[in-house]
């Protein structure tokens, strides 16, 4: 056995850290791909019996980005029990209060429904900003690509790129600029 | 067909015989009267400034060398499809990201230019419509458009700017589709 394939071997058998940054991610696409980590399915020993899960570590979830105007029609809904205890918040509500939640609940539902998903909870901590304490992010040795790639407003690019950057028509001659 | 210069005139043409319109002052054409006869382009300007100097204001028309012509983009000589949209020539799929190319096809103003500047097609220019609102709604470019009309004396917003505070937001460009080829089905 080489080197590396003896290396592949130990990283299998034991509980990996990989960090994810969720900056301008959706929630629910990003959970599947967490959850493939959290459940280990990436690993050719997962099955039935065998507990080969990995820790996430989930930064900048304050950043995280919902497609068009869902911030103000996902709802979440709680009850308390007694009557009337029913309350219905909206996305952008529950992300102001707590800026984690909103991807905890996304990979909460999208784990199974059996007696392992609150052990695979365990092992994914999400922070709001890029601030992690020492203690975590010495374990951490390799990370999630990103789903989708980070936009960039005007207003950060320059004058000279914008001005510099490939024109795909000119003005007619009668222009007039306003 | 003949051009109606106004409401009255045309309303007169129909109802009164014509001996009767000879008798009425009308007011003649504009042709002759307004527009001004040049050989060159009457309107042959690139930048109008508006200055202040104690009680007189100067307006001033300057002609000024376009920003653009140096960087230029290489169109394909010999296209397929569509010949004169320099989208369709170069094959580009935009996305509301490219932020570079969005602003090229917006005034000062953040308002979309007429097809006869940009020379898009029909299809590409309602197009790159949606892409502009999409732009600005994700607060990836800036415009200046009036989200409060004010009706009967009363205000009204636009839902977004109530209260909320603007998260991030993305869009997928193949609803751009649905909206131009397909009938959408609402609730």
């Amino acid at each position: 056995m080489s080197a590396s394939r003896r290396v592949q071997q130990w990283l299998t058998f034991t509980r990996q850290w990989w960090l994810f940054d969720a900056k301008w991610q959706d929630p629910f696409e990003s959970a599947k791909v967490i959850n493939k980590h959290l459940k280990g399915a990436h690993k050719p020993i997962f099955g039935g019996h065998a507990d080969c899960g990995d820790h996430v570590v989930v930064i900048n979830s304050q950043d995280i980005a919902m497609r068009g105007d869902e911030w103000y029609y996902r709802v979440y809904f709680h009850h308390t029990g007694y009557p009337g205890g029913a309350t219905w918040t909206k996305a952008w509500e529950l992300h102001k209060k707590d800026p984690t939640m909103i991807i905890w609940k996304a990979c909460y539902r999208d784990l199974e429904k059996d007696l392992t998903r609150r052990g695979r909870m365990q092992r994914l901590h999400i922070f709001k900003d890029s601030n992690i304490p020492k203690d975590i992010i010495q374990n951490i040795t390799d990370q999630i690509p990103q789903l989708r790639t980070v936009p960039k407003r005007l207003k950060d690019y320059s004058q000279e790129e914008i001005e510099k950057f490939p024109k795909l028509f000119d003005y007619p001659k009668e222009h007039v600029l306003d | 067909m003949a051009r109606i210069t106004s409401p009255l005139w045309f309303g007169l043409k129909n109802l009164i015989s014509k001996p009767a319109i000879g008798n009425l002052r009308v007011k003649p054409h504009l042709t002759l009267t307004q527009k001004s006869l040049s050989t060159t382009c009457a309107c042959k300007v690139k930048q109008i400034t508006v200055n202040e100097v104690d009680d007189k204001i100067v307006i001033e028309g300057k002609v000024v060398p376009s920003p653009r012509e140096k960087y230029l983009a290489k169109l394909p000589t010999n296209p397929t499809g569509c010949k004169e949209c320099p989208l369709c020539r170069l094959g580009l799929t935009v996305r509301h990201t490219d932020v570079l190319i969005i602003s090229q096809f917006v005034n000062s103003k953040g308002k979309q230019l007429p097809r006869e500047v940009t020379g898009l097609c029909r299809e590409k220019h309602k197009r790159m419509d949606y892409l502009i609102v999409m732009a600005e709604k994700a607060g990836l470019i800036d415009r200046e458009v009036e989200r409060k009309v004010v009706h009967n004396g009363l205000t009204y917003y636009e839902p977004e700017e109530w209260d909320e505070p603007h998260f991030h937001k993305y869009y997928d460009e193949t609803v751009i589709d649905e909206f131009l080829y397909s009938r959408r089905k609402r609730h």
